[in-house]
């Protein structure tokens, strides 16, 4: 007995020798040893780290570990996918209340889009105020987008960070005007910077706000030509592009390029058949694609170096999928360098069919067909003779095989979208027998008491939920 | 007379020896080194114990040999060596983990400092919020109730 103590004893002092030990490792590795474990850990995960200790936090928030996040990130690119969304909540004695939000959602861009449905962490959304929709989004660049609306305010957001965003100061404009705003990086400058264009009646104005400090405000910036915006571009190489046509004629379209450093307008003039195209980037290129409904094959150009555009010698044909039929897709950018993004005009709805087509180097050919939501999601299964269950979550496209005699169930996920099934049985007198029907409809009740030991009385009232078949 | 290997003996700071190929110790560049410098026929390594020197010795033997054999089927020993290197990791404490971590980071043995880090990196992301990172590491808190209370609010998106 008394061995048994002191041996117990002398377990609890290596232990706490152990525990000791393992404080003092941690506590007492050199700073880079920890910095080489922090930067594998996923952005969340560090930023959770902030709130262990204050050296972990001077260690996480250094500007040797921000550069390896970013340097991780950029090298693991995502698409982000966003809605913007306007609900009506019951409440229970109240009155209905409205909200709108912008909805995100993001996947890798090395995932196929056969497997975006899968596995997805939906980014929380923005919540907006209903007095001020801004239901309005930018281009994305280096992971911020700008949302805004015609009235003159706007905010940064971060989808990545849980969606934190900030208000931007409001660009003042009289009612009958409105506003349009690009989000730009000036890599020369190594800022952010928001082009905010205002088309009234009687005036055509453009401001640029720097994101600097707290203290940024709006700067009126000269441009020569007037015109009007029409379609958002992308960001590329400190420039920013769009869409515009001329104040004097309504039915021009040019390309109109701002260099974020400089801070000067310059006009470039489209092939003339692009009327309507929208700008995309292609292998780090300006491009336009012009999709108009009814087109049954799309063009593309390419800016090149030489301040020329050059048609590519391939088009994106019709698309040839029947569920596609009669609805007007628009191209909304490309993924990498060869894959292009299509979608509803129209789609507000969180379950947007997404296209994504691929293309090679002489012919484009249509791929995917993805929907952003998660479509109706089964939970299937059945158990062994061994008595153990073997279940899973089925999505769409996906196929599950029930052992022939073997008890089995399916049943749909709450919440999701309704689902079907096609069922295929391999025997030559197949059929199917519902297990609790069967059981308390046919079985005699005495049986019934026995087997499953409850009282007669239970067993009738059971009974009663399944008539027998004649 | 190409086929003999060259064996060299090392030890640890308890004076626990290991005899190994040549080939093992270039795993590490720090030994290598050693090697090349002063070509005595046993090392004294007065920084690594006995028991994490051996598991050292085992990651780079098991390296070695694949690489040597590799030439072959690459792919399928590369894949044996990942579920390897999986098992050797599992079956540790973290305390060991550490140990190697100074270990491969004094001998620089880049690929298993890689592996060392990424296993407490995998620790760490498994964990829920930062209590449960301050239990896992044993760390303590030089926060006040105030300052953490701040630094949480500010990053509250990272716990939901």
């Amino acid at each position: 007995m008394e061995r048994n103590i002191s041996s117990d004893k002398g377990k609890q002092i290596i232990k706490e020798k152990e525990d000791e030990r393992e404080k003092k490792m941690s506590n007492c590795f050199p700073n880079d040893l920890i910095m080489e474990i922090i930067k594998r850990v996923p952005l969340k995960s560090a930023v959770r780290m902030c709130s262990v200790s204050k050296s972990w936090h001077n260690m996480i928030c250094t500007e040797y570990l921000s550069g390896q996040f970013l340097s991780h990130s950029v090298a693991n690119p995502r698409i982000l996918f966003t809605s913007f969304v306007t609900d009506v909540i019951k409440q229970h004695k109240a009155p209905k209340k409205k909200i709108a939000y912008r909805w995100f959602h993001s996947v890798l861009q090395k995932k196929p889009p056969e497997l975006w449905n899968q596995n997805q962490i939906p980014l929380p959304r923005l919540e907006c105020n209903s007095i001020q929709s801004i239901n309005m989004i930018s281009q994305m660049v280096l992971g911020l987008v700008c949302c805004f609306d015609r009235n003159g305010n706007s905010v940064i957001c971060n989808p990545g960070c849980g969606g934190a965003y900030k208000d931007l100061p409001k660009v003042n404009v009289s009612m009958e005007e409105g506003t349009y705003f690009f989000l730009g990086f000036d890599e020369k400058g190594q800022q952010f910077k928001i082009l905010c264009v205002i088309r009234g009646p009687s005036r055509m104005e453009t401001q640029v706000l720097s994101l600097v400090d707290e203290n940024s405000s709006w700067r009126r910036v000269d441009c020569e030509t007037p015109h009007n915006c029409i379609y958002p571009g992308p960001c590329l190489v400190g420039k920013l592009y769009y869409g515009a046509y001329y104040l004097t004629d309504v039915n021009s379209f040019f390309v109109m390029s701002f260099d974020l450093n400089t801070e000067e307008f310059s006009v470039i003039e489209a092939p003339s058949e692009a009327t309507g195209a929208t700008l995309v980037k292609i292998n780090n290129k300006l491009a336009l694609i012009r999709d108009i409904p009814n087109q049954h094959s799309r063009p593309i150009w390419i800016f090149e170096a030489a301040g020329t555009w050059s048609k590519l010698p391939y088009e994106i044909p019709e698309f040839t999928d029947v569920t596609l039929f009669g609805k007007y897709y628009k191209c909304i950018g490309t993924i990498g360098n060869d894959q292009f993004v299509f979608a509803r005009a129209e789609a507000v709805e969180l379950s947007a069919k997404i296209l994504v087509i691929s293309s090679g180097i002489r012919q484009i050919f249509y791929k995917y067909c993805y929907r952003v939501d998660s479509e109706g999601q089964l939970y299937v299964g059945f158990v062994t003779t061994a008595g153990k269950l073997v279940a899973k979550y089925i999505n769409k496209g996906e196929v599950f095989v029930f052992p022939k005699g073997l008890l089995h169930f399916q049943t749909k996920i709450a919440k999701s979208a309704p689902a079907s099934v096609i069922a295929a049985f391999d025997s030559q007198l197949p059929g199917t027998q519902s297990l609790v029907s069967s059981l308390f409809g046919a079985l005699p009740e005495d049986i019934l008491v026995k087997s499953f030991q409850f009282r007669p009385k239970q067993v009738k009232r059971i009974k009663s939920r399944y008539q027998p078949k004649k | 007379m190409e086929n003999e290997k060259k064996m060299i003996t090392l030890k640890s700071s308890d004076d626990v020896t290991f005899e190994v190929e040549e080939a093992v110790v270039l795993e590490s560049q720090f030994l290598s080194h050693l090697v090349q410098d002063c070509p005595a026929p046993e090392h004294k390594i007065k920084e690594v114990t006995g028991k994490i020197l051996s598991k050292v010795v085992e990651y780079c033997e098991k390296h070695v040999v694949v690489v040597v054999d590799g030439g072959d089927s690459s792919s399928s020993s590369g894949d044996d060596l990942k579920k390897w290197d999986d098992k050797f990791i599992k079956e540790m404490d973290l305390s060991t983990v550490y140990d190697l971590i100074a270990a491969a980071n004094y001998l620089n043995i880049q690929a298993l400092l890689d592996l060392m880090c990424q296993r407490v990196a995998d620790v760490i992301t498994a964990c829920k919020d930062h209590k449960e990172i301050r239990e896992t590491l044993g760390i303590v808190s030089d926060y006040t109730a105030e300052e953490e209370a701040e630094v949480l609010k500010e990053n509250e998106w990272a716990f939901d």
